[in-house]
């Protein structure tokens, strides 16, 4: 108050020079007066009416609500269109699809949801699934088949623009109708029985596909409220959705708040509450979880892990991934298998995994471990002298007159530090010159697209849990592939392994395309499988650690003692 | 009689006006500090009174035309910056859409008719100015569903909050400090005090936020270490963000102050035997404040659209995070939004700024 006060003087002083000294006092009460009383007004009758705004974040009982960070804003929660994994995470705890994870085997199996069973036919072209009856969505209306294929029509709708409409491409005809070849939907092989149930048809024989209805992208839609409310449909008061939650709250940027849906047919999750805080950097979410402020923290850092991996309430998550360097064959340095070889056999993994301290699992094969088909006889290991020989076979007596390589790699520490180590054990096992070249993330992706790198780094996290995921990657018909490498015996061994049921004979054509991709032709080098760390509170029980990272929020517990 | 038009004087209305702007503007952000609801009767006198004193101002200094002119031209500056920003942006290698996992042909031909990405770029920039002209800026490629106009309608105001409190506390703390320092020039007290701004000017936020972390929220226990939900969140990130334009201010002040005390204005006014303190308010503090104020103009711009650092450490969610994340991101409408708010803030600030040169000083004549 004092500062006004003063301000007042001051404002009053330089309107005085203006008018003289004669009539200063009078105004100088004058005005004092009329400000005053508008002061003490606006002091008295304001007040009144001032309401304190309520707390949605830190307002709630400790024994019901589960506090869990994620990095960034979903982009969308319309899962026609969403790609990335904080709007699945979402959407997989507000929604369900046709069949979901099951974790309790050694190898991820499905078990039933929205599907109560599925057949299909011996060549696994034509698949039946019988919905369940007693699904309700949100706002009470019974779940019917159309449901999916409304959603179905729309994730493959070209006007929808949606980046995961490659999903539903084995169906017959869907990828014809994504391209708008074809105008009637009707034409694209999905249609309801005569039993009520959902009938899809496939280009050729695939016996995962049930797999790929856990994705979001497949899930049901309510094309009703879409047509309704527009683009504003995901918004908390309009979405309608029919998993173990339901979203009741989004502020963008800051917070989104699930509460437990009452009219889920499944048993009821435990906890009512799950908020979602918005924390984009790793340290904040470690200083939150110290002031009790989250109930996870995740992911951390790879600087903190080696004093936190002695806590408690440390975990760990090996996940179905892949760390691996591309050789870009059509590069001139690198169009010898040979040469690619020899960079493979002077690379020392356990090196790497050493030195980046996370407990990674090496990884010599190109089937990560956790998966049907894991081979670790496979690959090439750590022999500095076969190295040696095959630089020698190539007509190098002298390494000096070796090419040089460039490795490309995004920005970041980890991988700068992994390029760096291959950088020093290529030139003392090998005596080959590298150079290191760093690029940001989306002019990297230019270059890998435009082939113009040698060595680069990339990574793969399974979409499903079946091998193909991975081996699909390396075939020519891949847009991942970004090494330029094409074999048609590999593809061929991809091709029939596809349709064939898990057993030694899949196995087998596996084990021989593993063969060509990494010993024969060595057109990749898998390094290590990423495993993820975690702190959870000791007031959390059952928090879901799998290898899909699939996180239903509706097992978690929590124990107060 | 003679006292009423005495009491009507445009000036003194225009004085009354700029009192209440004042009281409202430091209810406002006690109320939203203290985490209370703002009633709009508030909201409205502040607006209403700041317009009509801003006015009261132009008229009583004949600075209508002047200000039109500026308007003018700060609608030119925009369109240049929405221009070449707009250039720039496409010769960045890398689209919106490329991810990890390359989409098929089709798929992405799809999405790239969708957001018009297909057509030519002259037809892009036509479509994006005339979008402009009717105030739509266009929809995010990241967000999608979600236009432009309401992401900076949800991450602007919270960085406007943030950035009205670091300022306060900048204008608080910076000309006092300045201000005693002067007075006890090449004393101990002075000495003190300028170490502690010279240290305010030499750390960077990203080492301050976590030291004061540590010891307020950990230590001490005081303050919450990030988010934003009242009082004790707010703290810190303000702090943080207040203290280094706070240090800058002391300095300008104190070299402001001790120019202007040796002049000889300053010794007239002595020699005529007005009272130190009115010497002191009057005539050194008003002309010192001069280099402040154009200190002011990029700062005030500059805090209010926010900080990428403070954002991301304390988990705030304004809009400086989205100068950064959408250029990673590509998201070309949104790096342009954002570019427009913050040239449009930097051209407003300056041109206030401008005007209130002759407030400050009488002898600088705006035209």
């Amino acid at each position: 108050m004092k500062l006004y006060r003063s301000g007042l003087n001051f404002q009053h002083d330089s309107h005085s020079r203006e008018s003289g000294n004669l009539q200063k006092k009078q105004k100088n009460s004058n005005r004092i007066g009329i400000k005053g009383t508008l002061v003490i007004c606006i002091s008295f009758f304001l007040p009144a009416c001032f309401v304190k705004k309520q707390s949605f974040y830190t307002n709630h009982d400790l024994k019901e609500t589960f506090r869990y960070p994620i990095l960034s804003e979903p982009p969308t929660l319309d899962w026609s269109k969403s790609t990335d994994t904080t709007s699945s995470l979402l959407i997989q705890n507000i929604m369900e699809g046709l069949t979901e994870y099951d974790f309790s085997k050694k190898h991820v199996q499905l078990k039933p949801a929205l599907a109560a069973r599925w057949t299909s036919t011996e060549d696994k072209k034509t698949w039946s699934f019988f919905l369940r009856e007693d699904v309700l969505w949100t706002d009470g209306k019974k779940l019917s088949p159309n449901d999916f294929i409304s959603a179905w029509e729309r994730l493959l709708n070209p006007k929808t623009g949606s980046e995961y409409a490659y999903f539903l491409f084995p169906i017959k005809k869907a990828q014809e109708y994504n391209q708008g070849l074809i105008k009637d939907f009707k034409e694209v092989g999905v249609r309801i029985g005569d039993q009520g149930e959902l009938i899809v048809e496939l280009k050729k024989g695939l016996f995962y596909f049930p797999y790929l209805l856990t994705h979001p992208s497949t899930f049901p839609i309510r094309k009703d409220i879409i047509n309704q409310k527009k683009s504003l449909w995901t918004s908390p008061q309009n979405i309608v959705t029919l998993g173990p939650y339901k979203l009741s709250r989004w502020d963008h940027d800051k917070a989104l708040i699930l509460t437990k849906n009452e009219t889920y047919y499944g048993q009821k999750p435990s906890i009512k509450k799950v908020i979602l805080y918005i924390i984009p950097d790793e340290t904040t979410i470690m200083n939150l979880y110290s002031g009790g402020l989250l109930d996870i923290a995740r992911p951390l850092l790879s600087r903190d892990l080696p004093f936190l991996k002695k806590r408690k309430d440390h975990y760990k998550n090996s996940s179905l991934s892949l760390y691996y360097y591309g050789f870009n064959v059509s590069a001139d340095s690198l169009k010898n298998p040979k040469m690619r070889q020899a960079i493979a056999h002077a690379i020392s993994r356990e090196e790497i995994v050493q030195l980046l301290n996370r407990g990674d699992k090496v990884l010599k094969s190109w089937i990560p471990e956790g998966l049907f088909a894991y081979n670790p006889n496979l690959g090439l290991g750590f022999k500095p002298k076969k190295a040696k020989e095959l630089i020698k076979q190539m007509g190098y007596s002298d390494t000096s007159k070796l090419p040089k390589i460039q490795i490309f790699y995004n920005s970041s520490t980890d991988h700068k530090m992994i390029a760096e180590n291959i950088q020093s054990q290529l030139k003392k096992n090998i005596g080959l010159n590298v150079e290191l070249n760093s690029q940001e993330w989306k002019t990297y992706l230019h270059r890998l697209k435009t082939k113009e790198v040698e060595l680069f780094r990339l990574g793969w996290l399974a979409d499903y849990p079946d091998p193909d995921n991975f081996m699909n990657l390396m075939a020519s018909f891949s847009d991942n592939n970004h090494t330029g490498w094409k074999n048609k015996r590999f593809d061929k061994l991809i091709l029939q392994a596809m349709t064939t049921e898990d057993g030694p004979q899949r196995k087998k054509l596996y084990d021989q395309a593993q063969k060509i991709l990494l010993e024969e032709e060595t057109a990749v080098f898998p390094i290590f499988t990423t495993v993820s760390h975690l702190l959870i509170s000791p007031r959390i029980k059952n928090y879901p650690l799998n290898v899909m990272s699939y996180i239903l929020f509706k097992n978690i517990e929590i124990v107060e003692d | 009689m003679f006292k009423r038009t005495g009491f009507l004087t445009t000036a003194f209305i225009e004085k009354t006006f700029g009192g209440l702007s004042l009281v409202s503007f430091f209810l406002l952000t006690v109320l939203s500090f203290f985490y209370y609801k703002i009633p709009f009767v508030l909201w409205l006198v502040f607006f209403a009174s700041l317009l009509i004193c801003f006015f009261i101002y132009i008229a009583r200094k004949r600075l209508f035309l002047y200000v039109i002119g500026r308007v003018f031209e700060a609608f030119i500056t925009l369109f240049i910056v929405a221009s070449i920003t707009f250039v720039l942006l496409r010769m960045l290698p890398g689209g919106p859409f490329d991810q990890e996992k390359t989409l098929p042909p089709e798929i992405q031909a799809n999405i790239s008719a969708k957001y018009h990405l297909d057509k030519p770029l002259y037809w892009q920039y036509t479509h994006y100015l005339k979008g402009l002209f009717r105030g739509y800026l266009g929809e995010s490629y990241k967000y999608t569903d979600r236009n432009i106009t309401d992401i900076l309608k949800d991450s602007l105001p919270v960085s406007v909050q943030l950035g009205v409190y670091a300022l306060v506390l900048a204008f608080l703390l910076g000309i006092p400090l300045g201000v005693f320092s002067a007075q006890k020039q090449d004393s101990w007290k002075d000495r003190a005090a300028m170490i502690f701004s010279i240290s305010g000017v030499s750390l960077p936020s990203f080492v301050m936020a976590p030291i004061f972390i540590l010891i307020f929220s950990f230590y001490l226990g005081w303050l919450q270490p990030a988010l934003w939900e009242g009082p004790l969140f707010y703290i810190l990130p303000a702090v943080v963000l207040g203290l280094r334009p706070a240090s800058v201010i002391a300095r300008l002040t104190r070299s402001s102050v001790l120019d202007v005390i040796s002049s000889d204005f300053v010794r007239t006014a002595r020699a005529k035997g007005l009272d130190e303190k009115k010497v002191f308010y009057k005539h050194i503090l008003k002309n010192a404040f001069l280099p402040v104020l154009t200190f002011s103009a990029p700062l005030i711009a500059g805090i209010l659209t926010g900080s990428f650092i403070i954002e991301e450490i304390f988990a705030i969610p304004g809009l400086g995070q989205h100068f950064v994340n959408s250029v990673t991101n590509r998201d070309y409408p949104l790096i342009l939004g954002a570019l427009l708010v913050y040239s449009s803030l930097l051209i407003l600030s300056n041109m206030i700024v401008d005007l209130l040169y002759a407030y400050f000083d009488p002898r600088i004549k705006v035209s």
